[in-house]
């Protein structure tokens, strides 16, 4: 039993499902969380055909027909979304991904819920060992806080390896079945004024790939005249010291430097030791009146 | 075998048996390199740090001063933090460093670490301009520890004067030599068969073993983070899995990561990484930072890496 209610506009959750039954579980309730929050939600479902989907929910008692607006849930088969040509091209995969964000605030949405069943990639389509690379990457599309994305899949059937490379382009993973409270370990959102990023969590080797991603975005879309890139870490907890690399590194790439604003505990800590702090390309606030707290 | 010429690197050994040896020893070789214009850094015990200043006078001001019980507390991290960490900071010119890593203290676990660290500074400085001169009081430290001087240092100093030392060999194989298995975890250890997705469980794990020992709050994040990259390291090098070890001694929280990695450059953890550079390698040079002793037990079976912090 997964609860979906703490997932925010903004997220982009990696699953691990045991079987079809769990999956269709988590897409159950990702809709139902998406109809009770007003937003519109996509389902891309694979093992399951669509006309099931909606069974399986009308057997759960989400009525999308009677709860929401017509259009608001829509299911549709993840291999033509996924592999509209036969292969996966995540450029094109993005740009449609884009449209429908568009088209959910259009029609009037607050925000987009993609689920995806990501079954389809088990069949080796051409083009699949850009996977991992791209659910990195599509963290540019959710940070902006418009849409959330909750990816499927299964244990049993994905390879061990290739898991734990696409749960680590994901900024959270929930790999086990756990009980309500579970929250994302790390979220992940752009900031336009100031320019930059906000960490909100505990980053580490789980959510590096993702981590990694946004910063390239950050310096790819800089606004000019170029100024501070700001990085909020007032809500994270924790950062590793590959996390604590990548900000120092952003910091000397870019052309104004880096604002690091409300470091505390072992965040302030890890930037300390690697010498972040004393950077002439770093500015750096501690969190006021916060003690270190691990 | 001795060092050629080339280098220039040298690295001689201090043989002394009291006060007076030692500052004859070591004063003039200060004295020395101001007079050239040399950087000049002193990393020993408090004790000796406040003869060789008082000895200096007005010139201890020229001299970089530090008190190795505190910055070499960690024998793996003397090479990154200190030694290195100076000759960085004086790009293009050639330093001097006294650096004393083994004193009469230093505990059965510390001193295979203190050997190694020893051993390989010859590789850390291999090439590079610079003498760094190791003072061992020969009176006060177990005769073993004195004979594997010899085999760490290219050159030994004593009261009659230097000669070169036919019983050095190359770090590797000298570092090898105390590659050591470590003893079982004991008993009462907290254990954890770790995954990618283990690593919030990991560091939660350690931040509760810190406090129910009494750690104080920088303590508790410090132990944290080493644990949180020792456990990274495992995933990314280590074959994704591993075991966790938490435990308390007396005076001590241990923290040990066991995979079936083959860690092979025995330089790492020592080499600092520019700010700027791609790429890992911090890992351990953190948990260096961090801890007060890391022991490193690596063959074709797997790796142990055991951190202490203490109380």
């Amino acid at each position: 039993m997964w609860t979906v209610e703490r997932l925010q506009l903004g997220d982009h959750v990696c699953v691990l499902v045991d079987g079809v039954d769990d999956g269709l579980e988590v897409i159950a309730q990702t809709v139902a969380a998406g109809l009770a929050a007003g937003d519109r939600v996509i389902v891309f479902t694979e093992l399951v055909p669509p006309a099931q989907v909606l069974a399986g929910l009308e057997a759960r008692d989400i009525l999308p027909g009677r709860e929401g607006r017509a259009g608001q849930v829509q299911v549709v088969s993840a291999r033509e979304a996924y592999l509209p040509a036969g292969r996966f091209e995540p450029a094109r995969l993005m740009e449609s991904l884009r449209d429908h964000v568009e088209r959910a605030t259009l029609d009037g949405y607050p925000g987009l819920r993609l689920v995806g069943d990501m079954a389809w990639a088990l069949s080796a389509p051409p083009g699949v060992d850009q996977l991992a690379g791209y659910e990195a990457q599509v963290n540019h599309l959710y940070m902006d806080g418009r849409a959330l994305g909750v990816c499927v899949y299964d244990r049993r059937a994905f390879d061990g390896d290739l898991l734990q490379r696409i749960s680590c382009a994901h900024p959270a993973t929930r790999a086990t079945a756990v009980g309500t409270g579970w929250a994302p370990l790390l979220r992940i959102r752009r900031t336009s004024d100031p320019y930059g990023l906000r960490l909100i969590g505990e980053a580490d080797f789980s959510s590096g790939q993702a981590v990694a991603a946004a910063v390239e975005a950050l310096v790819d879309q800089q606004p000019d005249p170029p100024a501070p890139i700001h990085i909020d870490l007032a809500g994270l907890r924790f950062a590793d010291a590959a996390t604590a690399a990548l900000l120092t590194r952003l910091a000397l790439r870019t052309p104004a430097g880096v604002h690091l604003f409300g470091c505390h505990g072992p965040v302030a800590r890890i930037l300390d030791c690697l010498g972040a702090t004393g950077l002439p390309a770093v500015r750096f606030s501690r969190a006021a009146g916060t003690e270190l707290i691990a | 075998m001795s060092t050629t010429t080339a280098d220039p690197f040298t690295h001689p050994a201090l043989l002394y048996r009291d006060d007076d040896e030692y500052l004859a020893g070591t004063v003039p070789f200060i004295r020395e390199g101001l007079a050239v214009g040399e950087p000049v850094a002193v990393a020993v015990p408090a004790a000796n740090l406040a003869l060789i200043r008082d000895a200096l006078g007005a010139d201890a001001e020229r001299v970089l001063l530090r008190d190795m019980m505190v910055a070499g507390r960690n024998p793996g991290r003397i090479i990154p933090t200190v030694l290195l960490a100076f000759a960085n900071a004086n790009p293009g010119r050639r330093v001097r460093l006294i650096g004393e890593p083994i004193w009469a203290g230093r505990s059965a676990t510390e001193y295979p670490a203190c050997a190694q660290h020893e051993a390989l500074i010859n590789a850390a400085f291999a090439g590079r301009p610079a003498t760094i001169l190791c003072p061992y009081n020969t009176r006060l430290l177990d005769p073993v520890w004195i004979e594997d001087a010899y085999k760490t240092h290219p050159v030994m100093v004593d009261a009659d004067g230097g000669f070169d030392s036919v019983h050095y060999d190359e770090p590797s194989v000298v570092a090898a030599a105390f590659n050591l298995p470590l003893p079982d975890p004991p008993p009462h250890a907290t254990t954890l068969t770790i995954d990618v997705f283990a690593l919030p469980v990991v560091r939660r794990m350690a931040a509760e073993h810190a406090e129910r020992a009494g750690l104080p709050p920088q303590r508790i994040a410090d132990l944290v983070l080493a644990v949180n990259e020792l456990t990274t390291n495992t995933l990314r090098h280590g074959g994704g899995t591993g075991k966790l070890a938490l435990w308390t001694d007396d005076d001590q929280l241990v923290c040990q990561l066991a995979d079936n990695g083959y860690l092979s450059d025995p330089l790492a953890g020592r080499i600092p990484v520019p700010a700027d550079a791609l790429g890992g390698g911090r890992g351990l040079l953190l948990v260096n930072q961090l801890c007060d002793l890391v022991r490193v037990y690596t063959s074709s079976a797997g790796t142990t890496i055991r951190a202490y912090l203490h109380r």
